[in-house]
C-alpha cells in the first residue's frame, strides 16, 4: 500500500465508519432479530432463541401485512408513475422559453423546499374533511353536493380507497420538483441537432417526443425509476403521520406495519421480519439500478 | 427537384440584424454553395430556408410557392448537419428510414428506398451498426443516406465535411459531387471552407456580415472577384494586397514611395485614387515575364514538393509567391517579381469595389 493509497483510504474512512455504524450494521441487527424471537414483552423472562423463518411464516400469515404488501406495491407505482408521467411534461414546458418562465419555474419548484414531515400536516389540514379548502372550493363551484372524507373515507374499488389516492397525491406533490430537475438535467443535455434533424424528417411534437425525447433520457429514466422505486417500497412519513395506515389498513405501507409492529406491540421479531420483505424488494431493485447504470457506463 | 427564389430575405435576432435583405435565384437542379467566414449569416441563411429559424422579412419561395410559413416537415427538403445529428439510439437502416416511416410509407417500400439508397452509398454491409459504431466518413454518408431515401425537392448541407480530416475531406467531396451528379436534386450547400466551394460548386455566393458580396461561377470569382473581400477570401494562397495611390497615367505608387507603372494596364476609372492593389501568389514569376513589381527578399521558403511557397518583402510590403519552376531558393536572397499585366487587380479602398 502506497502514500496515496493510504490518504485515499483516510478520506473515505470518515463516511465509511458512519455508514457502517448507521447503515450496515443496524441492517444486519434486524436481519438477524428477524430470524429469532425478539418480543421486547417477555424478552426478560423467555430470551431470544433461533427460529428460522418463522417470523416470515409468521407476517405473511397475517392478512392484513399482505395487505400492505399490495398497498405499498400500489402506493409506490401509482406515485411513481403519475409523478414521472408529469414530470416528463413540466420538465418539457421548464425546458422551453417564454415569458414568465422564471416565476413558473420557482412555483413548480416550492414543494421541494417542504419537507415531507410537514407537507403531510399541511396536507392534514388541506385535505381535512370538514375544514378542507378544497371542500369548499369544489362545492362553490358545483362540483360536489357534500364534503369528501379524503383521509377517512374508506369505500374502496379494489385495494383503491380515496384516502389512498390522496396520499399519493400528496406524495407527487412534494416529490415532483426532485424528478422535475433530473428529468430537466437529462433533457438539457440531448443536442439541439437530434430534434432539428427529426423537424427535417417530418416528426410532429409528440413524434419527436417519442423517436427523440424519451430514447434520449433513456439512461436518465433508467436510473431515477430505480431510485424512486426503491424510495417508495421503503417510503414511511407521510402515510405514518397522515392516516397511520388507516382507515381499516386501508393506507398501511410495509414502512409503517414493521414501525407499528415494533414500537406499538413491541413484536421486533415480526418487525424485523417486515423490514426484511422490504429489504429484499428495494434489493431487487438496487441490482437492476447498478445493473442499468453500469450499462449505461459501459456505452 | 426545384428552383428556389430567396427574395430580400432578413433575419435579426433581438434588434441585432445578421442577414441584411439577401435576395438569390437558384435554379433547378442546381448546385449553390454559400461560403463565407464565420458569422457571416450562411448559415442562417440556410436554416431559414429548412424553416429551423423564422424568417424576420423577405419570402424563401421554392417552385413558385412561399414557404415561410411551412413548418419544416412541410417543407420536403432534406439536411444534413454538421454534427450529422443521427439519432444515436437507432441502426443505420432505422436512421434511414424514419423519415419515411414518420410519412407512412408501407415496409416494402421503406426497405427498398433505404436499399437503394446503402447501395449508392456504399453502406450495405454498415445497416444493422449504431452510430456511435461507425467512423466518421461513415456516419457523413450515413447522414447523406438518410436525406437521399427521401427523394425531396432540395437538399441542404450545413458544413457536412467539417468534421472530417482532410484526407476524408476530400474523397467526400468527391462523392458528394458524384452524388449530385447522379441524382440532380438542387444543392444549398453551406461552408467556410473556399476550397470545397471552388471545387464542388456549379454556382458560389460569397457572402460577408450578412449581405450577398459575389454570385458566380467558380472560375469567375477566382478571375474577377468584384470586391477585395472576395478577391482575398477565394483562392488558396490568399491573394496579395498592398494599399497605395494609383495616378490616372497608370503609375501604382507603394506608401513606402516606391512606384509600378501600370501604363495602359491600369484600369480607366482609375485617377488619383486610394487603392488595394490585388495579385496571387500563383500569378508573379521570376521569370522576367510582365510587369516588374520589385527586388524581393526571401524571408521564409516553405517547398511543398511540385511547388515552393516563399514569404518575401517587397517595398517593405509583404508578398507571397508561388513558384511552381522547382527553383532553388535560400533565406535573404533577392530576386525581381513580375507579374503579367491582366494579373493584376484593382480596388476603390474606401468600398473595396473593383475598379474596371
Amino acid at each position: 500500500m502506497n502514500e496515496k493509497n493510504i490518504f485515499c483510504y483516510i478520506m473515505v474512512a470518515p463516511a465509511l465508519i458512519i455508514t457502517m455504524l448507521l447503515g450496515i450494521y443496524p441492517m444486519f441487527a434486524s436481519m438477524f432479530i428477524s430470524f429469532r424471537t425478539y418480543d421486547l414483552l417477555n424478552v426478560q423472562e423467555r430470551g431470544s432463541h433461533w427460529v428460522g423463518l418463522r417470523n416470515y411464516y409468521t407476517v405473511f400469515a397475517d392478512e392484513r401485512f399482505v395487505q400492505t404488501v399490495i398497498q405499498t406495491i400500489l402506493f409506490t407505482v401509482l406515485a411513481v408513475g403519475i409523478s414521472v408521467a408529469m414530470g416528463l411534461f413540466l420538465a418539457q414546458i421548464i425546458n422551453a422559453r417564454f415569458r414568465g418562465l422564471a416565476v413558473l419555474r420557482t412555483l413548480i419548484l416550492v414543494p421541494w423546499f417542504v419537507p415531507p414531515a410537514i407537507a403531510s400536516v399541511i396536507w392534514i389540514w388541506l385535505l381535512n374533511t370538514d375544514l378542507s379548502p378544497i371542500n369548499s372550493l369544489l362545492r362553490d363551484m358545483g362540483w360536489t353536493t357534500r364534503n369528501i372524507r379524503f383521509l377517512t373515507d374508506s369505500s374502496t374499488w379494489g385495494p383503491i380507497s380515496i384516502p389512498m389516492l390522496a396520499i399519493v397525491a400528496v406524495r407527487v406533490w412534494n416529490g415532483l420538483p426532485f424528478i422535475i430537475i433530473f428529468l430537466l438535467a437529462g433533457l438539457q443535455s440531448v443536442p439541439k441537432d437530434y430534434y432539428e434533424a427529426a423537424e427535417i424528417d417530418g416528426a410532429n411534437i409528440v413524434q419527436k417526443f417519442i423517436h427523440v425525447t424519451l430514447p434520449m433520457l433513456k439512461p436518465v429514466l433508467l436510473i431515477l425509476l430505480a431510485l424512486l422505486f426503491m424510495g417508495g417500497i421503503g417510503h414511511f412519513e407521510m402515510n405514518f403521520i397522515m392516516t397511520g395506515g388507516g382507515p381499516r389498513n386501508l393506507t398501511n405501507v410495509m414502512a409503517v406495519y414493521a414501525y407499528n409492529q415494533g414500537f406499538l406491540f413491541f413484536k421486533f421479531d415480526q418487525a424485523a421480519a417486515a423490514s426484511g420483505v422490504i429489504l429484499m424488494m428495494s434489493s431487487v431493485i438496487c441490482v437492476f439500478y447498478m445493473w442499468a447504470q453500469s450499462r449505461d457506463n459501459l456505452r | 427537384m426545384s428552383s428556389v427564389k430567396i427574395r430580400n430575405l432578413r433575419k435579426s435576432f433581438g434588434s441585432l440584424e445578421v442577414v441584411h435583405g439577401v435576395s438569390l435565384n437558384i435554379s433547378d437542379g442546381e448546385f449553390v454553395i454559400l461560403v463565407g467566414p464565420s458569422g457571416c449569416g450562411k448559415s442562417t441563411l440556410l436554416r431559414m430556408i429548412a424553416g429551423l429559424e423564422n424568417i424576420t422579412a423577405g419570402d424563401v419561395i421554392v417552385d413558385d410557392v412561399i414557404i415561410n410559413k411551412l413548418p419544416p416537415r412541410e417543407r420536403n427538403i432534406a439536411m444534413v448537419f454538421q454534427s450529422y445529428a443521427l439519432y444515436p439510439h437507432m441502426t443505420v437502416r432505422r436512421n434511414m428510414a424514419f423519415s419515411l416511416k414518420l410519412a407512412g410509407k408501407d415496409r416494402a417500400e421503406i426497405a427498398e428506398k433505404v436499399a437503394i439508397a446503402a447501395e449508392v452509398l456504399d453502406l450495405e454491409h454498415l445497416l444493422e451498426r449504431k452510430p456511435a459504431q461507425l467512423s466518421g466518413g461513415q456516419r457523413q454518408r450515413v447522414a447523406m443516406g438518410r436525406a437521399i431515401v427521401r427523394n425531396p425537392k432540395l437538399f441542404l448541407f450545413d458544413e457536412p465535411l467539417s468534421n472530417l480530416d482532410a484526407k476524408l475531406r476530400v474523397q467526400m467531396r468527391a462523392e458528394i459531387k458524384e452524388m449530385h451528379q447522379r441524382l440532380k436534386t438542387t444543392i444549398i450547400y453551406v461552408t467556410h471552407d473556399q476550397v470545397e466551394a471552388m471545387t464542388m460548386a456549379d454556382r458560389i455566393v460569397v457572402m460577408n456580415e450578412g449581405n450577398i458580396e459575389q454570385v458566380g461561377l467558380p472560375m469567375e470569382l477566382y478571375y474577377r472577384p468584384q470586391t477585395l473581400f472576395v478577391a482575398s477570401f477565394i483562392g488558396s494562397p490568399a491573394m496579395n494586397t498592398v494599399e497605395g495611390k494609383l495616378s490616372a497615367n497608370g503609375l501604382f505608387r507603394f506608401s513606402r514611395g516606391a512606384e509600378i507603372n501600370f501604363g495602359d494596364a491600369s484600369p480607366r476609372s482609375g485617377g488619383d485614387k486610394d487603392v488595394v492593389l490585388g495579385i496571387r501568389p500563383e500569378n508573379i514569376n521570376t521569370r522576367r515575364q510582365g510587369i516588374p513589381i520589385g527586388e524581393a527578399r526571401i524571408r521564409v521558403v516553405e517547398p511543398m514538393g511540385s511547388e515552393t511557397l516563399l514569404s518575401t518583402s517587397v517595398h517593405d510590403e509583404t508578398f507571397v509567391f508561388l513558384d511552381r519552376d522547382r527553383q532553388e531558393f535560400s533565406v535573404g536572397d533577392t530576386r525581381v517579381l513580375f507579374a503579367e499585366p491582366t494579373d493584376f487587380h484593382f480596388f476603390e479602398k474606401t468600398s473595396g469595389e473593383r475598379l474596371a
